[in-house]
């Protein structure tokens, strides 16, 4: 039997779901584009464009991620089975693969990018970027003289009643609750005997999410089991805010906090200088500069980077954002980004186009033909 | 090839696009962090270690670092507690602040364009700050709030509202006065 008249073939590459998709997406971005003003802009993408579903009360409805992977699925199967082979039609083929890679590289880029921001100091060295939205809750070996050993628990697994294992230290942590935003307050009585750290004297409530993103505060209540009974307890950490909790196991001292997630990049940057230049008689900033040393598998290179003047090195771009001024020197802010599939627009836009000439330029003897 | 093959292998690339994301736990090493609050522990000898410098209304007294505190003040014949509190990030925004004070005072909540209607701003010399009067029946609040690059410095004063009223000058100009510390070792 034919793959073309095969039932359940037809049924995915049917133009319908396409037509459908492309109707809901545009009630998605209509709804995402309104409701942006009270939720806020990272809120709005997050809850229906980058999620896969949109919950009401007990429904459930397709986000922007399932209906493009419907897209996609859709398109994939119209490309690969329902397609008519000819010469005729190669502007269309052509067109509709620039499609497919467009969503190709949407789907690398919503899984496999980052971005965040870079602070160094005059003369100091990072090889971590912190993203801007996602947090996690770190337990810090502070044990090294020159370095701290960073274990990592994504903000994924940071929910009420989840049970995270394997720690380095043999403890398990379970979390009791976890808030996107909340409220420390000053506890007014004396809590349980195993409240240790901010949790004796500081209890935390959750509060409504603000519309700004980075004006939100996570905090997390966490019980710590496996470790000797002074350290075993009730944790409470409040995003960025110290003090942070530290206990000890065996002769290791360690750190816990909640902090926003940091990626490791696989060369180190070491700033040499940061130059700011403003308007003459103004203390408006006319431009940013910031001359670095990379430091990449032995090897140490200079390079600049200034505004409308990024640096790219292993799929990592580095843009000149902003600088902190303190008695200790000046500090450049660069915002870091790592995107697969930067590219695939590019690339996918051009095939696009060329796919719609061709297919015009064919179309042409018929529609002169037809208008004489 | 049956349908249910068929269906299944749709429906594990679902699953596969589903599953893709981020790892769940990493290690990797970083440089040191200096806290405030180990600078706090190591040289808990009642000097100014804070990163910042303030003059002290003369009236006053000090206390360097207390719990979250970068630094307390009072009065001698006490009815006041004024404290420097500094948080990462935009640490919850003013609305939100605002908000959490008027619950405190058993007030309720005010929207973001009523707040902003009750803000003063002033300068110092580590930036504008915004500063706000909050008050019950019985007691006051004197805040004021300071938008630094990466950090939110918080400086509180509370007490009864005729010692707030009494002190409303001392609080502002503490604020003011608020700059680097040049002598922070």
């Amino acid at each position: 039997m034919s793959l073309k008249k095969n039932k359940l073939i037809r049924k995915i590459s049917s133009p319908a779901i396409f037509f459908y998709a492309s109707l809901w997406l545009i009630v998605l971005l209509v709804i995402g584009t309104v409701i942006q003003k009270d939720i806020g802009l990272y809120r709005a993408q997050e809850t229906y464009f980058s999620a896969w579903f949109i919950s009401y009360e007990f429904i459930y409805l397709p986000a922007g991620r399932t209906t493009l992977t419907i897209v996609f699925i859709n398109l994939l199967f119209q490309f690969l089975f329902m397609s008519a082979w000819s010469i005729k039609k190669i502007g269309l083929h052509i067109t509709h693969f620039g499609a497919i890679l467009l969503l190709c590289g949407g789907f690398l880029t919503a899984y496999f990018s980052s971005e965040g921001s870079m602070e160094i100091k005059e003369g100091g060295r990072s090889s971590t970027f912190r993203d801007y939205h996602k947090l996690q809750l770190s337990l810090v070996d502070e044990s090294q003289p020159n370095k701290d050993i960073v274990t990592a628990v994504n903000e994924l697994m940071l929910y009420g009643g989840s049970t995270i294992n394997n720690l380095p230290f043999g403890a398990d942590i379970k979390v009791l609750s976890f808030y996107r935003n909340c409220d420390p307050r000053r506890r007014k009585e004396g809590g349980a005997d195993n409240l240790k750290g901010l949790s004796k004297n500081f209890s935390i409530f959750p509060i409504p999410l603000d519309k700004q993103d980075e004006r939100n505060r996570a905090g997390i209540v966490l019980e710590l089991t496996g470790l000797s009974a002074e350290v075993n307890g009730i944790y409470t950490l409040v995003e960025e805010m110290e003090p942070h909790q530290h206990f000890m196991v065996g002769d290791k001292q360690w750190r816990m906090e909640l902090e926003h997630k940091y990626y490791k990049i696989p060369f180190e940057i070491e700033l040499i200088d940061f130059e700011k230049k403003v308007y003459p008689g103004t203390a408006k900033a006319k431009s940013y500069k910031s001359d670095v040393f990379v430091h990449d598998k032995g090897v140490k290179r200079k390079s600049i980077v200034e505004m409308n003047a990024p640096m790219r090195l292993h799929g990592y771009t580095f843009f000149q954002s902003s600088f902190t001024q303190s008695k200790d020197g000046e500090s450049t802010i660069f915002t870091v980004v790592k995107n697969y599939g930067r590219m695939f627009p590019y690339i996918a836009s051009i095939i696009i186009c060329i796919g719609l000439m061709i297919h015009c330029f064919l179309l042409l003897p018929k529609l002169i033909k037809k208008g004489q | 090839m049956s349908r249910v093959f068929k269906t299944t292998y749709l429906l594990l690339f679902t699953a596969f696009l589903c599953g893709c994301g981020e790892p769940e736990i990493v290690t990797y090493e970083t440089e040191k962090k200096v806290h405030m609050n180990s600078v706090k522990k190591e040289k808990s000898d009642g000097h100014n270690h804070s990163p910042y410098a303030w003059d002290k209304p003369e009236n006053w007294t000090q206390e360097m670092g207390r719990s979250m505190r970068l630094v307390s003040f009072g009065l001698t014949e006490g009815g006041l507690d004024v404290s420097i509190v500094q948080l990462g990030g935009a640490a919850g925004g003013i609305k939100a602040n605002v908000n959490r004070w008027r619950g405190q005072l058993s007030l309720e909540n005010e929207s973001e364009e009523n707040i902003l209607k009750t803000i003063t701003k002033q300068k110092s010399k580590i930036g504008e700050f915004s500063w706000t009067l909050l008050s019950n029946e019985k007691e006051s609040f004197l805040v004021s709030i300071y938008n630094l690059p990466g950090a939110t410095l918080f400086v509180k004063a509370k007490g009864s509202i005729a010692i707030i009223e009494q002190e409303k000058n001392n609080f502002l100009s503490l604020c003011r006065s608020i700059k680097a510390n040049d002598h922070q070792h």
